[in-house]
C-alpha cells in the first residue's frame, strides 16, 4: 500500500510539473515551428506528446487511485 | 446528398424515439427521470460525457479556431482537457462520497447544505444560468445558420432553432436524463465516425501530414505556432483558458451531474480514461480539418469554411452524415445544458413536496428553453470565444464546489463572498465597465489567483481556529 500511495503521489507530481511546462518556450516557443516531427509543426506534435503523457498518467491514476481508495468504497 | 440526408435523418429520429421508449419505460421514479437512476455504465457515461463536451463547438468551432488561428488551439484545448480527464476521477471520488453522505439532486442544493446557507447555492445557479444560456444559445444559432444556408428554401435560421429546441424539450420532458444520456450515446458515436472520416479526408486531400502542413506553411507560417496569426494564444490566455477548462467538471453542472450518476466508481473510473482515449481521436480529426481549412480556405467565412469542408469536399453520403451529426451535436449539447440547469432549480427547491418540485421543475426546463431559444435569435457569432466565456464564467464558482466537496468541516462563507465578487468583476469585464487586462495581466487569471490565494487562506484560518 505504502507503494501505492507513492505511485499516486508521483503521478498527481508529474501531472502538476507537466502541465507547468506547457506554459514555457519548451512547449510554446514563440514563432518557432521547428524541428517538425512527420511534417508537424513543434508545438502540436510536443503538444500532442503531452497529451499522450497525461493520458499516460491517467490510466495509471485510475488504477492506483482506485487502489487506495477501495476499503472506503461502497458502491 | 439528399437521398442520404433523409436515410440518416430517418434512422436518426427512428433511433430517438426508441431509446425515448426505452428511457420512459426504465423511469419509474423522480429520481430515475432527473438523475437517470444512477446507474449508467462506462460505455454510456463515455459516449454521454464526450457528447456534452464535444458538440457543436467542436464540430464547427474548433476546426475553424485551428484554421483562423492556428496550432496552439492544441494547446489551448487538448491540454487542458487531458488534465480535466484527470480531475474526473480525481474530483468525482469526493464528489459521489459527498453525494452518499448528503444526498444530490444537484450541485447547487448539495453547496446550500454544505455551507448551510442558500446562498452558496444561488451564486452556483446563477453562474451557471448566467454562462451556460448563451453557450447553449450560440451553438443553436451556429447550427441554425449552417442549415438555412444549406437548405436555403425549408425554413429561416429561427425556424431551425426553433425545431431545434422543440425536438429537444419533446424527448428531454418524456424522457428525462436517461432518454438524453442514450440520445448522447448516439451522437457521441455520430460524432467519433464523421469527424474521423472529415479528418482523414482531410489529409488524404494533400497526400500526407507532410504536405497538409508545407501548404499551410505556404499560405502562413505564424499559423504553425503560438501566438497565432492574430496573437490570440498568449501565454496568459493559455494558462487562463486552461485553468477555466480544467474545472469544468466542476464549473458546469451538466458534467459533475454525469459523474454522480455513473453506477458505481469503478465505472466512473473506466469512464474518465475512456474520454480521454476518444478525445484524441476528435483533437487530432479536428486539428487536421482546421488545417486543411487553413490551407484551402484561408479567407472565407467560418460559415464558408464549415459548409466546403464539412459538406461540399466530402462524398454525399459523408456529407449527409456530418449534417444528421450536427443535428445530434447540438441536440445532445442544448439539452444536457438545459436540463442541467432544470437539475440545478429543484436542487435549490425546499423538497417538501416532491412532486410539486418535480412539475415546477418541468415548468422551469421550458421557460429556460425559452430564453435560450430567444437568446439565439439575437446572439453574436464567435462560438468558441463564447464557449470560452461560458467556461471561464462559471470556473469563477470553482472554490466554492472544491472546497464544499472536499472539506472534512463546514466551509466559511467568505468563500462564497470571494467566488461572487469574482463573478461580479468578470460579468463587468465582459461589459467593457473594467478593462480586461489591468496592469498587463488579464483579469480573469488574476481573478483565479486571487480567488486561490483568499481560499488556501480561509481554509488555513478556518482549521487553525477550529483546533483552537
Amino acid at each position: 500500500m505504502k507503494n501505492i500511495k507513492r505511485i499516486w503521489k508521483i503521478t498527481i507530481i508529474a501531472v502538476f510539473i507537466i502541465s507547468i511546462l506547457v506554459f514555457t518556450p519548451l512547449v510554446i516557443p514563440k514563432g518557432v515551428y521547428t524541428p517538425e516531427l512527420f511534417g508537424m509543426p513543434y508545438t502540436l506534435w510536443v503538444g500532442m506528446v503531452v497529451y499522450f503523457s497525461f493520458l499516460i498518467l491517467i490510466l495509471i491514476g485510475v488504477s492506483v487511485h482506485s487502489k487506495i481508495f477501495k476499503e472506503e468504497e461502497d458502491d | 446528398m439528399i437521398k442520404w440526408f433523409w436515410i440518416f435523418a430517418g434512422i436518426f429520429i427512428m433511433l430517438l424515439v426508441v431509446v425515448s421508449t426505452k428511457a420512459i419505460k426504465k423511469n419509474k421514479s423522480i429520481n430515475d427521470f432527473m438523475l437517470a437512476g444512477s446507474s449508467v455504465g462506462a460505455l454510456l457515461g463515455i459516449l454521454t460525457y464526450a457528447a456534452a463536451l464535444f458538440s457543436a463547438f467542436i464540430f464547427i468551432g474548433i476546426p475553424d479556431f485551428f484554421r483562423v488561428h492556428g496550432v496552439g488551439a492544441w494547446i489551448f484545448l487538448a491540454v487542458a482537457d487531458g488534465v480535466m480527464f484527470f480531475i474526473i476521477f480525481w474530483f468525482g471520488y469526493h464528489l459521489r462520497k459527498k453525494a452518499r453522505e448528503i444526498g444530490y439532486k444537484g450541485v447547487a442544493g448539495m453547496m446550500s447544505t454544505i455551507f448551510k446557507t442558500k446562498w452558496a447555492g444561488y451564486v452556483v445557479f446563477i453562474a451557471a444560468f448566467i454562462f451556460l444560456i448563451p453557450y447553449v444559445a450560440i451553438q443553436i444559432r451556429g447550427i441554425s445558420m449552417f442549415f438555412t444556408a444549406i437548405f436555403p428554401n425549408a425554413l429561416p435560421h429561427y425556424g431551425w432553432a426553433i425545431l431545434i429546441i422543440s425536438v429537444m424539450l419533446i424527448y428531454s420532458e418524456i424522457g428525462g436524463l436517461k432518454a438524453i444520456v442514450f440520445s448522447d450515446a448516439i451522437q457521441g458515436v455520430l460524432l467519433l465516425v464523421v469527424l474521423s472520416i472529415i479528418g482523414y479526408n482531410s489529409v488524404k486531400y494533400f497526400g500526407n501530414v507532410e504536405a497538409l502542413f508545407d501548404q499551410v506553411k505556404e499560405v502562413d507560417p505564424s499559423l504553425l505556432s503560438t501566438p497565432g496569426p492574430k496573437g490570440l494564444f498568449t501565454t496568459q490566455f493559455l494558462i487562463a483558458s486552461f485553468i477555466a477548462i480544467i474545472f469544468l467538471p466542476l464549473s458546469q453542472p451538466q458534467f459533475s451531474s454525469r459523474i454522480v450518476i455513473m453506477k458505481s466508481m469503478k465505472e466512473t473510473y473506466k469512464m474518465a480514461a475512456g474520454v480521454g482515449v476518444v478525445a484524441v481521436i476528435v483533437f487530432i480529426a479536428t486539428a487536421f480539418i482546421g488545417m486543411y481549412g487553413a490551407a484551402r480556405y484561408s479567407n472565407v467565412s467560418t460559415q464558408e469554411f464549415v459548409q466546403n469542408a464539412l459538406l461540399f469536399d466530402q462524398p454525399d453520403m459523408i456529407a449527409a452524415l456530418a449534417i444528421v451529426g450536427l443535428f445530434a451535436a447540438v441536440l445532445s449539447t442544448s439539452n444536457a445544458q438545459i436540463f442541467a440547469l432544470g437539475s440545478e432549480f429543484r436542487s435549490l427547491l425546499r423538497g417538501e413536496d416532491e412532486k410539486a418540485d418535480f412539475k415546477l421543475t418541468k415548468v422551469a426546463l421550458f421557460l429556460f428553453a425559452m430564453i435560450v431559444l430567444l437568446t439565439s435569435v439575437l446572439i453574436g457569432d464567435e462560438l468558441v470565444l463564447l464557449a470560452r466565456m461560458s467556461f471561464a464564467g462559471t470556473s469563477m464558482i470553482v472554490p466554492i464546489v472544491l472546497i464544499g466537496v472536499i472539506s472534512k468541516r463546514k466551509p466559511g462563507k467568505e468563500i462564497i463572498i470571494f467566488s461572487a465578487m469574482s463573478l461580479l468583476v468578470f460579468l463587468l469585464t465582459l461589459f467593457d465597465i473594467i478593462p480586461s487586462v489591468l496592469y498587463n495581466m488579464r483579469v480573469d487569471l488574476g481573478l483565479y489567483i486571487i480567488l486561490l490565494t483568499m481560499s488556501v487562506v480561509s481554509v488555513l484560518v478556518r482549521r487553525t481556529y477550529m483546533k483552537e
